[in-house]
Order: C-alpha cells, then structure tokens, then sequence
C-alpha cells in the first residue's frame, strides 16, 4: 500500500417504472405477474404498422417527478429513437429523450454518515419505454422473451457523480423511492424490477479533484448489489492504482452469485444509438395551463412536511422525521392527530406501540388493523384519564385483533377508571395512614415521595386508580392549609 | 355487360337499381383475373374465397332493401404493404413472405365497413423502395398498355391492376411517388392526400414522416369517393389529423372558371421527355379553355429535394426497418452460429440490395458525427422546401406540373444507376417533403402510345379543390376513357 | 482496407446486414455516389432555419391512460419462427 487515501466518486442512473394503468404508447396493461405474452398487442410488440401514441399520465408523473426533485421542466419536448438490436427490443429501437429531457437540473437531499445534509445534483430525468424480459429456457434450449413489460413507461433518473460511497448511493435511492412513493408515480418494486439501477463509478486520491476513468455497472436491482458493486469495483479500481495500472472505460455486468463484475463491453466498442426524432409521436409542449394543472397534484414533500411536524404538531425532531417517511404513515399520524386533539400522545403512540404492531403483523400502515380515528379516540380516553395507561395498551391489544372500538372494548370489559374524587379520598386517607415514612419524607420537601405514594394507591385500586387525580388529592390532603 | 370494369361510383349504381349482384360481380371479376393475371402479374395474394362470402354477404343486404356502404360490393385491391388480418401481408419481401397480420390496417377497416369487397394483395417494390416494382423480391409485374414496360413503382401492382381492371380501384402507398408515378405510367387516377389525412395505423412503415396511404382509380369520381370513405381522424396515429373532411364529390362538375393553377418554373427544365412536356402544356392549354387563370410561380429549393428526400427516407426508413430481426416474426435464417449470427443472417437474406442500399444510407447519415452535416441539415432544408411551397399556393389554387419526366421506361432501364433512377422522382417526392395533396389524372399519351399523367399539387386538406379541378379536366378530355388493348379487356 | 471500406463495415455492423465481399465495391461506388449527390446541400449555410422532423406540424397528441383489450397470446405469437412456453423462442442470450 502506498498509504495515498482515495475517494470513490458516484454517479447513479435509476430506472423508475411508472404506476400507469396502461403502458407509454398503448393500452396493454402494466400489472406485473402475468401470463407471458398475454399483456401485449402489435403496437408495443413492435409488429409492422403498429403505431404508438403518447399516454398523458406518463408525461405527468415525469413532469411532476421532475417538481419533486427541484428540476427544471423542458416546456418543450420531444421523444426520440435510440436504434439498438437486443431480442428485448422489439423495435430495434428504443423510444426514449435524448437531447430536450421533460426534466433537467435538478437536486436531492440526502444526509451522509455524519449526519450532514448533502445535496446530490439530477443531470436529467427523462421519459422512455421499457424492454421485454428474457429468461432461459428449459435444458439449455435457448432463451426466452415475454413482452409483457415491453412498453412500460419508465423514467431514468440520472445524477451528477455527487455520491462518495456506498452509504450515501444508498441514501440517494431511499430518498428517490420515498419520494416516488410519496407523489404516487411509482411502487419502487426493486423485487418486481420496477426500479433499478446502473452505477458509473471512479475512484482517485482524496487530494484530487480530477475525476478519475470510470466504468459502469449495468442493471442492479437490489440494495444489497449496489452496495456489492460499489464495494468491488472501489477495490478492484484502488488496486490497478496501486499498481500503476490505468482502469479502463467500461460497461460492466454484475455476477450477483460469483460477487465479481465482468467486462460486457470496452468504451471503443461504444454504441452508436443514431438518435433521431421519432416521428411517429407529437412534440410535448407544456403550456402554462397544463404546467399549473400538473403542479396541482403535487404533494406536500417528505422535507416540507418534516419541517411542519416540527412546527405545527412541535413534534421532537427524531419523531417528525420517522413519521414522515412515509406518506401514508404521515397521513394516519396527522389524521390521529385530528381525531385524539392531542399531538404528542399520538405521536408516541404511534411511534411506539404502533408501528411495533405492524412489524409484528407485517403490514404497512395503510393496512393497520387499527385505523387512525380508532387511535385518536382510544388517545382521548386516556388523555380524559378515563384509563390509565396500562389499560390503555390492554385496549390497544384487543383492538388489534377483534377490530372493536376503544369504546366498546372499554365499556364491555368495565375498564373504567376510578376519577371519582369521593373514591379516591378514601383510598388515599388509607395509603397516609399505612406509610406514615413517605409522607413525613414528602413533608419534609421530599417531592419524590409522593410518586410512591401514587404507585401505592394503583395498587390498592387494583391499577383502576387516575393517577393524575390520585396525585392531586395525596397532595390536598397532606398540605391541609 | 362487364359490370366488374366499371367505375365504383356506376357499379353501386348498377347494384342499387338491381341490374347487376354482387356474387355475380365477384365470380366476372375472377374469372377476368385469371385470364389476365398472367400477362400483367399484379397480384402477390388472392383472396378469392372470402371475396366470395363477402359478396354473398352484401347482397344479402342489398337483397333487404339496404344501402350496405358507400363501396357496397366494389371489388378492390389492396398494396401488400397495408396490414388485413389473417391475410399475408409481404411488402413483397423474402422477409415477411409468411407473415399473417392479426390486425387490420385503418384503411382496410375502412373500406371493409363501407362493403368493399378484398379481391387480393397487390406487389410492389419490396417495403415500397422503388419505382418501378422491379424489386419485389416475388415477380415482376408488367404494364398493361405494354408487358415490355414497367408498371411504375412502388405501387405498381395496384396501379397495373386498375389499368387493366383486374380492380375496380385499389389502396396504394405513397412515400415519395409511389402512387402517382405508377398512376401516370399506367393511365388511371391517383391521389396522395394531405399528410395525416388517413391513417397510417397498419401501414407498414417505409419513412414514417412521408408515408401516406393512396388511392388508385378508374376516374376522378371514385378518387374522391375513396378518400370521403378514407379521411378521418384516427386516435391510434398520432400523426392522424384531427381537421373537418370535406364532401370530396361536392365540388364535381363544377367550373374552374376564375381558378389559378401555378406552374413551377424550375419543373420545366432539361431531362423532361418531349411527350410529357407536350402533355403539360396541352394540359395548360385545356384549363385556359376551361376559364381557369395559368401563373408561373418559383420553387427556389427544387433541387435540394432529392437529397432531402433520400436523407430522410432512408434514415427512418433504416430505424423502422430494424424490426425484421428475426426474433418475433418474418424470416429467421437457418444455419447460424449464435443470436448475433442469426440476426445477422435473417436480415442479409431477407432483404433485397436496394432495401439494404437504403438501410445502409440511412444508418451512414444518422451515425454519430454525420448526423448534422446529413440529417439535421436535410429537416432544415425541408422547412425551406414548405416555405417555398406555402408561397407558391398563396398566389393559385393548385400547382400543374409533370409527374414524371418519362412515361414507362422498359425493364432493366433504370435499374443501374440508382442517382438516376432517383432523379426521376424529382416532381413527386417535394410532394411528400411538403405534406401536400397531389392528384394524378391521365392527361395525354406518348408517341408509343403509352399514358401520361399530369400531376395538381393542392394546399393542406385541400382534396376537394384538386377533385373539382381534375374532374373538369378529366370531363373535357378522352385520356381516362382509353384503355390498354395489350391485356384481355 | 481503405477508409470507404471501414465506414462501410462500421455501418454495415450498425445495421446488421453483412456484405458479401464481391457487393462490397458496388455498395462503395453506389453510396458514393449518392452522398456526393447528398452533399450539395453542404452549400447551404442556414444555421438558424428550425428543422422540420414531422410529416406537419404537432404537438401534444396524447391518450388517456385507459386500458384497451391486449391481443391473445396466440396472435401475438402466430408468426414467431420458434415459440415454447407461451414465449418467443431464440438462442441462448449470453
């Protein structure tokens, strides 16, 4: 080892499918999990005559991806042929954006392993169509193509090399599929392949600022081999460093089974795509009109709304953040919220008992078997110290697995707490008497002591005592002023 | 009576008033194909059975007192470039010589839903790359004024076969001239509409900008029949216009008393035969006689067309050709080493030399660094090309000029030099460059006796101009009623 | 191999389609022609004139995102050269 420190510089393109009904250019539908062949028709297999036609929805959810991640909109646009043959292409060409992208310049928050906030710049987010699948056939008798996926709309997200490391392309994803998520234009599947993603990677000396020769991994669809690859290839690309050895350009392909990146192709064989207007579909012109018509739809962002909770809800800031990392997790919070009239015990609630129910249960939230208006009510019993806190998670309990309301469950299984101040004045002149230590203790300016004196009047009550009512009687009747 | 040799608009007629079926219209027609078909071969496909359930079926209709459509019982042919549905459909090429569409194009649905009756698929130059039919990779078709000649191309088969009325009319393609060139060599009628007019959804793409579905007929009257059954907006082409159709045979019969036709100065110019020329000028002389006004009016980048044209054919024309890759349909060769080796060899085999000279070109002119010396500048010049021709029709009503500057030349002419093969295209492919409408009409014959057409250049979705104007001319002079005594007429 | 042969390999290779040694000088001398004839319009020099890439001029045509009925797996295969499984059959893809 030289002892030179070096510095992986990142740049990422990702592959988003978008959550259209219909494919770009035809009406095939784009559910995933279909019998082979049976999601297509002559337009998006290609087949002689067959003409495309742009689906509106698609050119939204670019637009308003590119809103989403600060971009500026191209109002003018148009979709252009990338020429290449692959089985996948049934075209020979790939409809695609070359040189006016709906979306340019535009940026992303992440935060880094120090726990900073790093900006990570979009070259470009364009519109394109998605490729057909190939697997192998049976007993090595070739390969085979379902077309179900050809047409598909895709974006292709391409970053600046902003990103230093694994950690941060990680992040960088999680943000782009939060956000996806969060306007509704993408499930973010890495598993049904609805995102993935290619890494141009460049290594050089932390002193430099000169890039260095990168290569670029094809088509990974997993956290896990990202991370691999980033791993690998800063290694590989360190070590040809190290021994005086240039890297050179590639496009690389990554064995998920063997852990190693193979050479697909050098940069002189680089492809001549002869991109040209396709003059089978209409220029895109974003108007004014159509431009405020799309920014309509745009939701309040994972950051705004962050910053909001913090505001609004005056939530603490590691709670604000968990909350709103997911939109519909966000949602059911500011809906409890509303119904409970109390921010803070939702926001614990929440956070505490029930995402651990759902990690139980392994739902999302959207599926909680414990709705938001159900939280909210079962908040407001305990905040009128109609219950105490341990009933109330027996209440919880019982809601998650029959359904029932916090009302019902309380009123049927007479949980009701003891606040009636007659009941408690007695129970308290008891618990004085029998612990004549703590009360001198708490005469003495011991303030502490009264919390046992809580603790033992739950007790006597058998937990149905209010404990903030029993505070406030202990404490009337030892200061009898 | 020949029923099956008349004129759509006369034969509906003929059916209307119960003097002729449909069945027995259908079998004449046959009966004509096989006795003719030999010497002029414009057919590639028959359709012979379900011609005749088709027939059996309108006159059902007819036979309960319906108008079954405008082209109820009209036998047409239809160009093998144009998709019909469990009918093979070749572009008369070795690379889709078995393959079955499972789709109609938008103009098959159409004249089927007016009644028309399919008798067949026409040739043609193979993917419409040609003018003269000569490179159908299945036959060669000949003319039927004179088997020695050519039919004219690429629709040379539809236009041969309304010539020698083995077709009541016929659906062509037009990409640079391929349905009026043939239709002046062959003496029938012509039109190219306004780009977007009708439908490209199932045309077989050649240059997805100049492509235009055409129509060959008998007369002037069933030409603009044919295009009020084709116009129309169609959702599934987005180049489709979404402007009002006109009634095209409103304006028949009318005077074009006070009308100006524009005569292009730079088309009379070396090159041109002395018989087409002699048929423009008594085609000049014949509307001055009508009332209407001749005016000379410039088209500055006339010789900028041909590079124009065959920057952009070519380069669409080599994206949209990459399709035939043998994977998912037309030939796959055999005897191949691996996937690259097959697509390889598919592709090699599949097409003829001319399809690969174009896909050649078209690769060349849109590789990295010749894109902007050869593509972006031949789309700049097509802006001048529009310009020069919106200011041309701002001054007349439609443009006179010669079709071709031959009429049918004999086989194997051509053939050897494709610059000059290409330059006899040039008064039609500025057409497609312009997205305009052009009509071809028989206009006079050459000292061998073979047709000549003249050629009106009309403003966008300016059809019915050109129909009234034809038809004038076409009603005042006996060229489309002379027919070709070569074949068994 | 001279410079026309390169570019014509590199463009043949492009399009996939080989050329047989003996159309190879045809090919040079045709394309040759050609382009020389293409080339005229390197006289024009009209930097600013905006390019015509449509057949007329279009914008925004553009469908709702509502399904149509896809074709039948037996359609979309009827002219695959080699089928198996309900998918287009070819050689192994490396």
């Amino acid at each position: 080892m030289s002892g030179i420190a070096y510095e992986t510089v990142i740049g990422l393109e990702v592959h988003v499918e978008l959550s259209t009904l219909t494919k770009v250019f035809c009406g095939c539908p784009t559910e995933f999990g279909a019998e082979e062949n049976t999601h297509c028709c002559p337009v998006c297999t290609g087949m002689p005559g067959a003409l495309p036609v742009i689906n509106k929805k698609a050119v939204e959810y670019a637009v308003l991806a590119g809103l989403a991640t600060h971009c500026e909109i191209n109002r003018y646009s148009k979709m252009d042929r990338k020429n290449y043959f692959y089985p996948d292409l049934p075209k020979a060409y790939q409809i695609s954006q070359y040189d006016l992208p709906l979306c340019k310049s535009g940026f992303l928050e992440i935060e880094t392993e120090s726990g900073e906030t790093k900006k990570i710049r979009l070259n470009r987010i364009h519109l394109e169509e998605d490729a057909g699948k190939l697997v192998h056939a049976p007993n090595h008798s070739g390969s085979l193509l379902d077309m179900n996926r050809c047409g598909v709309p895709l974006l292709e997200i391409v970053t600046e090399p902003d990103m230093r490391s694994a950690q941060e392309a990680r992040s960088f994803l999680e943000s782009i599929k939060k956000i996806m998520e969060y306007i509704q234009i993408s499930d973010c599947k890495m598993e049904e392949g609805s995102m993935r993603c290619d890494v141009n990677l460049s290594v050089r000396p932390a002193s430099s600022d000169a890039l260095g020769i990168r290569t670029e991994t094809k088509n990974l669809n997993s956290f896990r081999s990202i991370t691999r690859v980033i791993e690998s290839e800063t290694a590989r690309q360190v070590q040809l460093l190290e021994q005086g050895v240039p890297v050179v350009q590639a496009t690389l392909h990554w064995d998920e089974d063997a852990g190693e990146t193979s050479v697909l192709r050098l940069k002189e064989e680089a492809q001549d795509y002869r991109y040209f207007p396709d003059p089978d579909l209409a220029p895109i012109h974003v108007d004014d009109a159509w431009f405020a018509h799309i920014q309509s739809f745009l939701p309040e962002l994972p950051e705004a709304r962050r910053k909001r909770f913090i505001e609004q809800y005056k939530l603490p800031a590691d709670a604000a953040a968990l909350l709103t990392s997911d939109a519909a997790l966000a949602d059911y919070y500011e809906a409890a919220a509303e119904t409970s009239q109390s921010n803070l015990t939702a926001c614990h609630w929440i956070t505490g008992e029930l995402l651990r129910l759902l990690k139980e249960k392994e739902v999302t939230v959207s599926d909680s078997p414990i709705g938001p208006g159900a939280l909210g009510q079962l908040i407001q019993f305990i905040d009128r110290g109609a219950i105490s806190g341990s009933q109330a998670k027996e209440v919880f309990d019982i809601m998650a697995s029959t359904g029932e309301s916090p009302e019902s469950i309380i009123r049927s299984r007479s949980l009701v707490q003891i606040s009636d101040s007659g009941q408690l004045e007695e129970i308290a002149a008891r618990v004085i008497q029998n612990n004549p230590k703590s009360v001198g203790d708490y005469l003495a300016g011991k303030e502490k002591a009264i919390g046992f004196l809580v603790g033992q009047m739950m007790k006597e009550s058998k937990g149905k005592a209010n404990p903030k009512l029993a505070g406030e009687i202990l404490t009337r009747l030892m200061n009898p002023s | 009576m020949q029923p099956w040799k008349m004129p759509a608009h006369a034969l509906k007629q003929l059916y209307l008033s119960r003097e002729a079926s449909v069945p027995e219209v259908v079998t004449g027609m046959f009966a004509h194909i096989k006795q003719t078909e030999p010497a002029v071969d414009a057919y590639l496909t028959l359709c012979e059975e379900s011609a005749a359930a088709q027939a059996q079926a309108i006159q059902k209709r007819y036979d309960q007192g319906e108008d079954p459509g405008l082209l109820a019982g009209v036998p047409m042919a239809v160009k093998d470039n144009l998709c019909t549905r469990n009918i093979r459909t070749t572009c008369a090429s070795r690379m889709l010589e078995n393959f079955t569409p499972p789709y109609n194009a938008a103009a098959v649905e159409k004249i089927l839903a007016e009644g028309a009756i399919l008798l067949g698929k026409t040739n043609m130059d193979e993917f419409a790359m040609g003018s003269s039919t000569e490179y159908s990779y299945f036959k060669k078709t000949r003319n039927p004024w004179n088997p020695q000649r050519v039919p004219g191309g690429s629709s040379g088969g539809s236009a041969a076969a309304v010539a020698a009325r083995t077709a009541v009319c016929a659906l062509g393609s037009d990409t640079g001239g391929s349905v009026r060139q043939p239709a002046s060599f062959c003496g029938v009628v012509g039109v190219k509409p306004t780009y977007g007019r009708f439908s490209r959804y199932g045309l077989i793409a050649y240059a997805s900008s100049l492509d235009q579905v055409g129509v060959l007929s008998q007369d002037v009257e069933d030409c603009a029949l044919l295009t009020k059954v084709l116009s129309g907006y169609d959702p599934r082409d987005t180049t489709s216009a979404d402007e009002k159709t006109d009634d095209y045979l409103a304006g028949l019969n009318q005077s074009v008393r006070g009308l100006t036709l524009g005569i292009p100065k730079e088309y009379y110019r070396e090159g041109i035969h002395p018989d087409v020329r002699k048929a423009v000028e008594d085609a000049i002389g014949q509307f001055q006689t009508l009332g209407a006004a001749v005016k000379e009016v410039s088209l500055p980048h006339t010789e900028d067309c041909l590079p124009v044209y065959y920057i952009i054919a070519c380069a669409e024309a080599s994206s949209n050709l990459g399709r035939y890759d043998g994977v998912q349909y037309g030939r796959r060769a055999s005897g191949y080493r691996d996937l690259s080796d097959m697509i390889l060899k598919s592709r090699s085999e599949g097409f003829g030399p001319e399809v690969q000279r174009r896909i050649l070109l078209g690769t060349y002119v849109l590789s990295a660094g010749y894109y902007d010396a050869y593509y972006k500048k031949a789309q700049q010049v097509r802006t001048l090309l529009k310009q020069d021709f919106d200011e041309a029709l701002s001054q007349c009503d439609c443009l006179l000029t010669p079709v071709s500057p031959v009429t049918a030349f004999a086989f194997g002419e051509k053939s050897g030099n494709p610059v000059e093969m290409y330059l006899t295209d040039i008064f039609t492919v500025s057409v497609n460059i312009a997205g305009l409408p052009a009509l071809v009409v028989p206009g006079g014959q050459d000292a061998s006796g073979m047709p000549c057409g003249i050629q009106l250049v009309g403003k966008p979705f300016g059809e019915a101009v050109l129909f009234k104007i034809a038809h004038a001319f076409e009603q005042s002079t006996p060229w489309h009623s002379l027919t070709p005594k070569e074949v068994a007429l | 191999m001279s410079i026309q042969d390169q570019w014509l390999r590199h463009v043949a290779d492009l399009a996939k389609l080989a050329i047989s040694p003996e159309d190879e000088e045809t090919l040079i001398r045709d394309m040759g022609q050609i382009l020389e004839f293409a080339n005229r319009l390197s006289a024009l020099d009209i930097p600013e004139t905006p390019v015509t890439a449509h057949g007329r001029p279009i914008q925004n045509v553009l469908r709702e995102d509502r399904p149509t009925p896809s074709f039948s797996q037996e359609d979309i295969l009827a002219n695959a050269p080699d089928q198996s499984g309900g998918c287009v059959r070819i050689p192994t893809v490396i």
